[in-house]
């Protein structure tokens, strides 16, 4: 009990205490930039809906959520391929649009594989980056494609 | 009253004790006060954790943190020559609202632990 008392006591502890603060600090600091960042993306598609309403006299149709999805990756099931592109069932349940171009290493339990290895029901998790913002297509690019077992289902 | 008188002037028999008895009495208030707040503060705290940690287990299967996470020791040299890239896709899964909860619970435990440990139970006297 007493070693127990040294030890809060101490000053790594008091340091250690800092520490975590000083982390959540950040975090904090993170989280507001995010939601400044969605506000303003939101801000600016309704901008765009509104100029878009204006000259063409309907909606653009795009529905904006307030929760922007993960641009960088995407972790789901195939539900459909044509390559180069594939769709995926992404857990959030948003359907995203993975490119697999000739820099996309495709991996599974076996090793490297081709383009072709990926087929509908497959669970993949892929990390990349969004297409340019030339392109109109809202596609991710893929770097790294793994193809998994399915996850248990919850 | 001139100097002289004042140091005639003896205090009544039982006062030394009698002051010294108030402050003990106020000192064992103040740490029986200092641990009732920091036991409950701890408990409180620790059952925020507890619950704290819940959530973040199913926010981080829920946004498909871990499986991105996982890509970093299954394919490891690909992370590292792709490294920037997959940092944000870990950034954009965090679940970052949740964990910032459990850190703040986790910090609120140890600096109860603190509080407590640094509660004095004797009186000490120099």
């Amino acid at each position: 009990m007493e070693e127990l008392k040294n030890i809060v006591r101490s000053r790594a502890f008091k340091t250690t205490l800092f520490a975590i603060f000083g982390i959540i600090v950040v975090m904090i600091a993170f989280q507001a930039g995010v939601y400044v960042g969605t506000e303003r993306a939101g801000f600016a598609d309704r901008i765009g809906e509104r100029y878009f309403r204006t000259l063409e006299g309907r909606n653009m149709g795009v529905m904006m959520t307030g929760n922007f999805d993960n641009a960088h990756g995407t972790a789901g099931t195939v539900v459909s391929v044509k390559l180069p592109f594939a769709v995926i069932n992404d857990r959030s349940g948003i359907e995203k649009t993975v490119e697999i171009s000739s820099s996309t290493a495709i991996r599974d339990a076996d090793g490297d594989e081709a383009a072709s290895a990926v087929a509908v029901g497959d669970f993949i998790v892929a990390f990349g980056s969004p297409a340019s913002a030339s392109s109109s297509d809202a596609v991710l690019v893929a770097r790294l494609i793994r193809i998994l077992p399915p996850p248990p289902a919850n | 009253m001139n100097n002289a008188a004042w140091h005639d002037i003896d205090p009544p028999a039982g006062l030394k004790s009698l002051v010294i008895a108030r402050v003990d009495a106020a000192i064992i208030r103040r740490n029986a006060t200092r641990k009732f707040v920091g036991i409950g503060t701890f408990v409180a705290s620790f059952a925020a954790l507890s619950y704290c940690i819940v959530i973040l287990i199913q926010e981080i299967g829920k946004s498909g943190f871990s499986t991105y996470a996982s890509l970093a020791f299954t394919d490891s040299k690909l992370v590292l020559a792709n490294f920037g890239q997959f940092a944000l896709s870990l950034a954009d899964s965090l679940p970052v609202a949740a964990l910032t909860l459990a850190l703040a619970a986790f910090l609120a435990v140890l600096a109860a632990a603190r509080y407590l440990a640094n509660s004095k139970t004797v009186i000490q006297y120099a």
